[in-house]
């Protein structure tokens, strides 16, 4: 569901696709630049380490790496499905079908 | 993860999205070069089933050159020419006949001979979709592409499940010179639900408490319900026990919807109650209608491919939400032909549907993917 959230707040899905290819070469390296920046200044009291955002997609894009492949909807996780039945829900899709109520 | 192109070789790195991978690089006949392939587990390098995926893609193309490193963590891939034909391949039980099934309908179009494809192996896989899944909801979007059936064909002879499988089924593919450009945007209602249970090497009941459920929670929405029970003996029955079920949701526009659910692996130590297996797929189903869109989820990537390699004109498609899978395939379409989709996002419907505001926000995003085909011919087809 976290999915359906993401893209709701995204207005622009073609940045949500191709992000990362538009940009193209040049911010990549900027990006890596401000890494190695990054290092030197977020120290905790000279022991720890604050986790940086690009270290932390460079952590999921790890994670991502050896997953298993699955061209379902909800690839990995169980879906938690709504109980469609219900009527509250029922009302969303019933005109969805051909027995569904029309305006006309 | 984007691609580093180093001399014409598309290189990657994990063992996430080799099929994808695989498959576009024999379309495009770029190579390409995965590096770390599960180099950090225990158990490294490629599995079984992705070998023989390899061995899969060997046999239907002519020249493919495939280098493997010792400790299988990289791989080099240069593709040959698709020739097709007849094959006979026993597929790897990890994975379901659809893993490879998906492919083999991904390229049939393009081979040079009509495929005729004999597939061995687990036929109902958690992973995967199902043969009847391929079957009752992704053909019928080749047939919008091509037309003219002409032996478009997939049969399941017998049923298998995992661990052991021992399913078998053939499928027949015809082959095009190019795909037609694609308008579909209109995908209607809801109007019959039909469904499949299966019941391997359990008793004949299961399949009948099965559908007893699915078919009270689609009554709810619709009066044309009907399942049919396959109850499958001797060899017809595959190697290990389980039961499962498939729904089909066919509008009036001719788009398929299809959920399904099929009983734990014998042995795992779970046990599935057919009743709530039946529930569950009914409401998978129900998910699904309300996502929506012109095609079912799982096949989106394989519209978007078909929608790329059309003719050079303009292909317009709209869909339910994204899958991150086929986000993934979109990305890697870019990547191997330069094809960009122009992606919008439909604001809220101005249908009947949506009168007060409560329902506009909860109806499912739909998107608009525009293309314009590059145009990809089949040399190996003649013109008549």
């Amino acid at each position: 569901m976290a999915y359906f959230e993401r893209q709701k707040t995204s207005k622009n899905i073609m940045k949500l696709v191709y992000g990362d290819f538009e940009i193209g070469n040049k911010t990549k390296q900027t990006k890596e630049r401000e890494d190695t920046d990054d290092s030197d200044d977020e120290e905790i009291g000279g022991l720890f380490k604050k986790v940086t955002s690009s270290q932390k997609k460079k952590h999921m894009e790890k994670e991502q790496l050896d997953h298993d492949e699955c061209s379902f909807f909800y690839s990995l996780d169980k879906p938690n499905l709504r109980d469609w039945t219900k009527d509250t829900y029922k009302q969303i899709i019933i005109n969805n079908f051909v027995t569904g109520k029309r305006s006309a | 993860m984007p691609a580093i192109l180093h001399n014409d070789v598309l290189l990657y790195k994990g063992s996430n999205l080799f099929r994808q991978r695989l498959l576009l690089s024999t379309l495009s006949g770029r190579a390409i070069k995965i590096e770390e392939i599960r180099s950090t587990h225990d158990d490294p390098g490629l599995r079984e089933y992705e070998v023989n995926l390899i061995r899969l893609l060997d046999k239907i193309t002519n020249g493919s050159r495939v280098e493997l490193s010792e400790t299988g963590t990289s791989l080099y891939f240069q593709p040959g020419i698709l020739v097709g034909g007849q094959i006979n391949h026993s597929c790897c039980t990890q994975r379901g006949i659809g893993y490879y099934l998906e492919v083999l309908l991904a390229l049939g179009p393009f081979c040079k001979e009509p495929l005729n494809a004999v597939l061995q192996g687990v036929t109902h896989h958690d992973l995967d979709v199902s043969v009847d899944k391929i079957k009752s909801a992704a053909l019928p979007i080749l047939l919008k592409f091509i037309l003219v059936d002409d032996g478009l064909e997939l049969k399941v002879v017998r049923r298998g499940a995992p661990p052991l499988g021992g399913g078998e089924i053939v499928f027949k593919c015809p082959v095009r010179r190019h795909l037609r450009p694609l308008q579909w945007s209109k995908w209607g209602l809801v109007k019959r639900i039909r469904g499949v249970v299966y019941a391997l090497r359990v008793s004949p009941t299961m399949a009948n408490r099965v559908v007893e459920t699915a078919k009270g929670v689609m009554l709810n929405f619709l009066p044309d319900v009907y399942i049919n029970t396959d109850q499958c003996r001797g060899p017809n029955a595959g190697k290990s026990p389980a039961f499962g079920i498939s729904l089909l949701a066919e509008t009036n526009d001719k788009t398929f919807y299809c959920a399904e659910s099929k009983s734990v692996e014998a042995g795992t130590g779970d046990a599935t109650l057919p009743e709530d297996l039946g529930r569950e797929c009914a409401l998978k189903l129900l998910d699904e209608i309300h996502r929506g869109g012109a095609v079912d989820s799982a096949f989106q990537w394989i519209l978007a491919l078909w929608m790329a390699l059309g003719q050079k004109d303009v292909s317009e498609c709209i869909v339910g939400p994204l899958s991150d899978y086929t986000i993934k395939f979109l990305q890697h379409l870019k990547e191997f032909f330069g094809v960009m989709f122009k992606l919008e996002v439909l604001s809220s419907d101005d249908d009947e549907m949506s009168s007060d505001d409560e329902e506009k926000t909860s109806s499912a995003q739909k998107v608009k993917m525009t293309c314009i085909g590059i145009g990809y011919v089949n040399i190996s087809k003649r013109t008549l």
